[in-house]
């Protein structure tokens, strides 16, 4: 379990011409992360994920605010909570002049585990991330994907319950994305909580099991994924409706348009051969729409069928976030 | 906590002593051994003439050299290097996120760093035996010169660490010069101290004068030039509150409790958050700031301490009065090193300010007055009640005076500080370097202007400057008591004027009050 209950982070940017900024990285969020989730962090850049991110870490210290991992204190037990965590930065951060065997024996003593378990972990988590033929290799001979990969098997070295992942596709190509994507879904099948950030909605749409949309430090929505698209959809002010026609004519067009509630009116590519469709964005009710259609059969419009269209997680985000920075 | 275990020291062995650099690193300093070695013994003309003993002198001395400045300035560019270059290279968060301890990573830094240095040490070991064998060197003082020089280099390298835990990024050039010019400079004779500071010097290449003295004594030697005998004074004759202590233990001794210092400096900050940065506690800096004048005052000649030597044309005899302006003008550095130890960034205010600190508002806005105040009232006391005991009754003396000298070194010294805080607390990119820069420019201003008008010792002078107090006697606070107390009073009332430009920039960090209301929503709802 992660919680966070009133985060907030303050800090200074470096003055833009002459004019020093203040920020609010992080504004009064409140999140409970239950155990076993895939917890997506999703936001613009500079919305202030990396920063939620690094203080569940405890990297840096929020102005005010409590994160517990694991139901300890994040800020003053810093030591007992780091067990709990595995953490994986937005870059490639790795000791080039040490071997990769060398690199994961190194963390695996800096965090304490038993002497005697160290090298058969080692193995074990090399295996794992498939980097078993670079074992004695240098780091800075790997390519990108090894290195995320070999940033993972950090992250996981102890077994931490809790990864922290920030930007991992960052940088991949699609055949290391895939990759990524499946390692992160054995670890949650192996039951890590993961808390990830990432730029590529579609990915994250695949694979969380809950979201956070963040903008300018503010939770816009968060919670289970399937929930906030949910919402999402209820709450928008104007849902997309697409109106099968056996024909598209300008009288048509002319006469949706001059309804009250209708807008961005415009006909579609044909789905189906022999048949045409309009869309457009429409501001009432379910019953508003029942009247809209019954009066466009009465004018004597050949309807043959109506569709709300369902937002994908993209364009859910794409309305809610203005796309602000800080 | 066993040193050969921390992962940091193997870390950095598996970097930096793979068996290709050995290699290389040992032909090095072999070559160099043998070379010195055949200079010393078969080649050089002007040794010629020399004993074998002599030589064998001469090599280990050259020997200890090349080892000092390997250790001391070798180690503390790799510690410079040990925690900077890893923020660069932004691998020290990974660091920070073990479960190492804060005590075990900064150990770890701190001989794990220099670890391709010590080897070059331990290389250059041979050649320094076989000189002390040759040379007939006592073994005690050769093996206390080395404990001497590894001690101090770590405390060397101590430091470099400290230094290298606040630098920022593409500062690290500066900071090495830094760091060799206060090695250069700690290491040669400072002869204005030597005047009033029984205590010989504290750099590590101390270790190569020792091993030339031929005994423990502390007896001065006795040189005869052209018919004239010379008692030079003894560099390792120390005098510790009117007991003379060789120079020796006094070296081990502040070096370990140096480094009682300086490593729970680095500890307590390593693992932190790099904004929250707090070299000690108010509680610890005070502690500081009196160790180190506890340093001052047991090594000070405080009979009648007399400038003389090759550089000062007539001996000068202090008076109580001058020996207070001496101890004072000497803590000028100690007093700034502590005010800026206690100054406090942006991101420390802000957090007192939304974390419900229960700090009364009065002690935010007044700091770092209180502690300054207390540190100079510690000190200031300490130092007139020895001085009353100590003080020949011949020679002027006034406790008004030095009083009113301390009570003006205070509040001159809040009012700098009150400055620098508030400049602190300011939006800017370098808000603490600005305060500086103004500052000083501030005082080579006014210096320029009370020199060229000739005002350097004009009671008036005090109210921009403290140079008066320094030379304040009796006759001079009897005739101008009042402009002397009218310069205190604008001294008070311009770290009033700070306080509330303080009081301005902390309302600017106070939560918003939107934050009240928000705040109080229930755990698990999204704002």
């Amino acid at each position: 379990m992660v919680r966070l209950e009133n985060l907030t982070k303050e800090y200074d940017l470096p003055p833009v011409k002459g004019r020093p900024a203040q920020v609010v990285a992080a504004d009064r969020v409140n999140l409970q992360i239950a155990d076993g989730e895939i917890y997506g962090f999703v936001g613009p850049n500079g919305a202030g994920k990396t920063t939620t991110l690094k203080m569940i870490c405890g990297l840096l210290v929020p102005t005010s605010g409590i994160v517990e991992v694991q139901g300890i204190d994040v800020e003053h037990r810093p030591e007992d909570a780091l067990q709990f965590i595995g953490y994986l930065a937005d870059f490639f951060s790795l000791y080039d002049d040490m071997k990769v065997w060398e690199y994961l024996d190194y963390f695996a003593r800096a965090y304490k585990m038993p002497a005697h378990q160290i090298p058969a972990r080692v193995t074990e988590v090399i295996a794992w991330v498939g980097l078993e033929s670079k074992r004695d290799a240098f780091i800075q001979g790997l390519s990108r994907g090894m290195k995320q990969r070999l940033g993972i098997a950090r992250a996981v070295l102890h077994n931490p319950p809790v990864l922290v992942l920030d930007e991992p596709a960052s940088g991949l190509d699609p055949k290391a994305r895939v990759e990524l994507k499946d390692l992160l879904k054995n670890l949650n099948r192996d039951g890590k909580t993961i808390l990830i950030s990432s730029h590529v909605l579609s990915d994250l749409e695949e694979i969380c099991t809950s979201v956070a949309i963040m903008e300018k430090g503010h939770l816009l929505r968060s919670g289970k994924l399937a929930a906030v698209m949910e919402q999402s959809t209820e709450t928008a002010a104007k849902r997309r409706i697409r109106i099968r026609v056996a024909e598209v004519s300008d009288q048509l067009m002319e006469w949706l348009s001059a309804r009250d509630g209708v807008t961005e009116a415009h006909p579609s590519a044909k789905i189906i051969p022999g048949s045409s469709s309009v869309d457009f964005l429409f501001s009432g009710s379910d019953s508003a729409l029942a009247a809209l259609v019954k009066e466009l059969v009465v004018a004597g419009a050949p309807v043959c069928a109506v569709e709300g269209s369902a937002e994908s997680f993209e364009q859910i985000y794409a309305r809610l976030s203005g796309g602000e920075v800080m | 906590m066993n040193l050969f275990s921390n992962p940091e020291i193997l870390r950095n062995a598996r970097i930096q002593l793979r068996p290709r650099k050995l290699l290389i690193a040992g032909v090095i300093c072999a070559t160099i051994s043998i070379v010195v070695g055949y200079v010393f013994f078969k080649g050089n003309v002007s040794v010629n003439g020399l004993p074998v003993s002599d030589r064998g002198d001469l090599l280990l001395h050259t020997i200890l050299w090349i080892q000092a400045a390997v250790l001391v300035i070798g180690g503390g560019i790799a510690c410079i290097h040990a925690i900077q270059r890893e923020k660069d290279q932004n691998t020290f968060d990974f660091q920070r996120l073990t479960r190492l301890s804060p005590l075990e990573l900064t150990l770890g830094k701190l001989f794990g760093a220099p670890l391709m240095v010590f080897f070059v040490f331990l290389c250059f070991l041979p050649a320094a035996i076989f000189g002390a064998a040759a040379g007939d060197a006592s073994a005690s003082i050769v093996l206390v010169a080395y404990v001497l020089l590894i001690l101090g280099a770590i405390v060397y390298n101590s430091f470099a660490l400290v230094m290298s835990l606040f630098l920022r990024r593409g500062t690290v050039t500066w900071a090495i010069l830094f760091f060799l010019v206060f090695v250069g400079y700690s290491s040669s004779s400072n002869v204005f101290l030597a005047a009033y500071v029984a205590l010989g010097s504290i750099s590590p290449f101390v270790a190569i004068d020792l091993v030339k003295q031929n005994s423990w004594s502390l007896a001065s030697e006795t040189i005869s030039i052209g018919g004239r005998t010379f008692h030079p004074p003894n560099p390792f004759h120390d005098v510790f509150f009117g007991a003379p202590v060789h120079h020796a233990l006094v070296l081990f001794i502040l070096y370990v409790t140096i480094l009682a210092w300086l490593i729970p400096a680095v500890a307590r900050n390593i693992k932190r958050d790099p904004t929250n940065y707090e070299l000690y506690t108010p509680g610890q800096a005070l502690g500081f700031l009196c160790y180190l004048n506890f340093i001052l005052f047991a090594f000070f000649v405080w009979r009648t301490p007399q400038m003389s030597g090759p550089f000062v044309a007539r001996p000068q005899s202090f008076t109580p009065l001058d020996i207070q302006s001496l101890l004072l003008s000497t803590n000028i550095l100690l007093f700034f090193i502590f005010g800026f130890v206690l100054l406090r960034n942006r991101n420390q205010i802000r957090r007192y300010l939304h974390g419900g600190d229960p700090a009364p508002t009065a002690r935010l806005e007044t700091w770092p007055a209180p502690y300054l105040f207390l540190g100079a009232l510690i000190v200031g006391v300490a130092m007139i009640l020895i001085i009353q005991w100590q003080r020949d009754p011949s020679l002027e003396w006034s406790l008004a005076v030095a009083g009113f000298r301390l009570v003006y070194f205070a509040f001159w010294l809040i009012c700098d500080f009150l400055f620098l805080q508030w400049m602190n607390l300011r939006r800017s990119a370098h808000p603490l370097l600005m305060g500086v820069l103004f500052l000083g420019v501030y005082y080579a201003c006014a210096i320029i202007v009370v020199g060229a008008l000739h005002l350097g010792s004009n009671p008036f002078t005090a109210i921009f400057l403290p140079t008066p107090l320094f030379g304040l006697n009796t006759a001079a606070w009897s005739a101008h008591q009042a402009v002397l107390i009218g310069a205190l009073i604008a001294q008070i009332a311009a770290g009033i004027v700070f306080m509330l430009f303080q009081r301005r920039a902390l309302a600017e960090l106070r939560p918003r009050p939107s934050s009240i209301s928000a705040s109080a929503q229930p755990s698990g709802v999204a704002s």
